[in-house]
């Protein structure tokens, strides 16, 4: 991969490394390596591609190995990127010329990295990574399988029922559960961490006698305890940190969307993800990148920064009354950022409001793990109305318990 | 709604110390309402559920170097924990 690690020509000599993940297929067909077909697609049961035609099942190659984008974290130093990250641009349409016939067919990255040639019904793939950031440098294929995720979301729903709003319990059909290709980084990072702060370890713990108002005197709980000042530095390999990559999933604004939920299922075992090869997405949907690496940036280093200072908790176990942090500081050595589609099994329901304004529901399946998560619309008047009954019994309890205590 | 819970949360867990826990079990009482209401909003719209990225990512930790200074002691203290131990929290300085 000497050439492949080689700086991308124009690059500034401080800019980042690129590893092209881009490969020789320029014509934008993909063929069958037993009859030559045009068309496969995932056997999610395998995880292997499949000829469309003579049914030869084949394994497409690991990504981050075959790119060497696994390497030791503690070695990572600058900026390294796959060829998959370049920033995306505003005009996101290809054109790619159809080798069987010679046509030339537009491919609207936005809605797709496939097209099928109008004249020769050839399938073309967008496998030429133009660099317009449309094409990831790898892909996670679906392993759980479409019935599978019916039955989780019918489950997952199953359960909230009772308060859900009149119109989703009629209209609930899981059946329509999507397989969407969603993009995302991930992350590795050689960095290094102080957290500072105070921390307390208790030296007594003792009953005092405490008089109020009335004259009344009862019996309290007192503690002493010595107080530190405490300080860990250390480095952390942090290892394919994901994080959304389209402003429309970044937005977790609970009162119009439920991109929460979605955030939920992470993470995926990213570390089998094979080399991105467009025919993974027949049958399937996707969406498209349009937040860059630069955009990024800071929110994966404050990440990092949350998990340096969650593996510092390991260090203080000392200070058993807690320590309060008073600040982080995270020194980036090295980061290495690859673009992915990353497989989620999406049901979703627009619920639209007395007020006109609407909230986008989803339930969301891990299309690797199976994690479950999901957002339903209540029935808020049930919800008050029971709620109201539950305040009522407890205020009777209440005052039972006034009149005894 | 779910802020009048978080609320509600935070006074029960610092009454719970102290004088007894009749007063706090009064206040659930009184508070049992908007408590299930809360309780059955998130059940149902997990605004509340995220990827706990600082756990569940991998991560490897070295070369750790540990600085602990003693700087006095407090007396007297009435609380079981640290005032305003963040260690846990995410967002924390
Ligand atoms: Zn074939
Ligand atoms: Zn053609």
């Amino acid at each position: 991969m000497s050439d492949a690690d080689a700086p991308q020509p124009g690059a500034p000599p401080d800019g980042p490394r690129v590893v092209s993940t881009g490969g020789d297929r320029s014509d934008g067909i993909v063929r069958c390596e037993r009859c030559g077909a045009s068309e496969a697609s995932l056997n999610v049961a395998t995880g292997m591609l499949r000829c469309g035609f003579c049914r030869y099942e084949w394994r497409t190659e690991n990504a981050l190995v075959t790119f060497d984008l696994d390497g030791a974290i503690g070695e990572l130093s600058g900026v390294v990127v796959g060829s998959g990250t370049a920033d995306v641009t505003a005009d996101p349409s290809v054109t790619l010329r159809c080798t069987a016939c010679g046509a030339d067919v537009v491919i609207d990255t936005t809605a797709g990295v496939q097209a099928r040639c109008h004249w020769c019904r050839h399938t073309l793939s967008l496998t030429e990574q133009v660099p317009n950031g449309a094409v990831p440098d790898m892909l996670l294929p679906f392993r759980v399988p479409k019935a599978d995720a019916v039955t989780r979301v019918a489950e997952f729903v199953g359960k909230r029922t009772f308060f859900a709003h009149p119109r989703f319990r009629a209209e609930f059909t899981p059946e329509n559960v999507m397989g969407v290709y969603l993009p995302y980084m991930v992350v590795d990072v050689n960095a290094h961490a102080r957290v500072a702060g105070e921390g307390e370890h208790q030296t007594r713990s003792y009953t005092v006698q405490v008089r109020n108002s009335e004259g009344e005197t009862r019996s309290e709980r007192r503690y002493d305890a010595d107080v530190y000042d405490v300080r860990r530095a250390f480095d952390v390999h942090v290892d394919d940190l994901t994080v959304e990559s389209s402003a429309e999933r970044l937005d977790r604004d609970t009162e119009r969307t439920s991109n929460n939920v979605i955030n939920t299922i992470l993470p995926f075992d990213v570390e089998n993800g094979v080399r991105y090869d467009p025919r993974y997405l027949q049958g399937f949907t996707s969406e498209r990148r349009d937040v860059d690496v630069d955009a990024l940036r800071g929110a994966v280093h404050q990440q990092v920064g949350d998990i340096a200072r969650w593996r510092a908790d390991e260090t203080i176990d000392h200070y058993d009354r807690g320590v309060r942090w008073d600040s982080t500081d995270v020194d980036v050595h090295g980061e290495r950022w690859v673009s992915a589609y990353l497989p989620v099994w999406l049901y979703s329901y627009l619920e639209e409001k007395k007020d006109g304004s609407t909230l986008l529901h989803y339930v969301a399946v891990n299309g690797r793990t199976g994690e479950t998560m999901g957002s339903i619309p209540l029935n808020k008047g049930r919800l008050a109305l029971v709620a109201g009954v539950v305040e009522a019994f407890a205020l009777v309890a209440a005052v039972v318990l006034w009149v005894l205590m | 709604m779910t802020g009048a819970v978080v609320l509600a949360a935070d006074v029960l867990a610092s009454s719970g110390g102290g004088d007894g826990s009749g007063k706090a079990i009064l206040l659930a009482l009184l508070l049992a309402g908007p408590l299930f209401y809360g309780w059955v909003h998130l059940r149902y719209r997990n605004t509340d559920k995220r990827h706990h990225h600082e756990s569940e990512t991998r991560s490897q930790m070295l070369d750790v170097q540990a600085q602990d200074t003693h700087i006095g002691s407090r007396t007297g203290l009435t609380s079981a924990r640290m005032k305003g131990a963040n260690s846990r929290k995410v967002r924390a300085p």
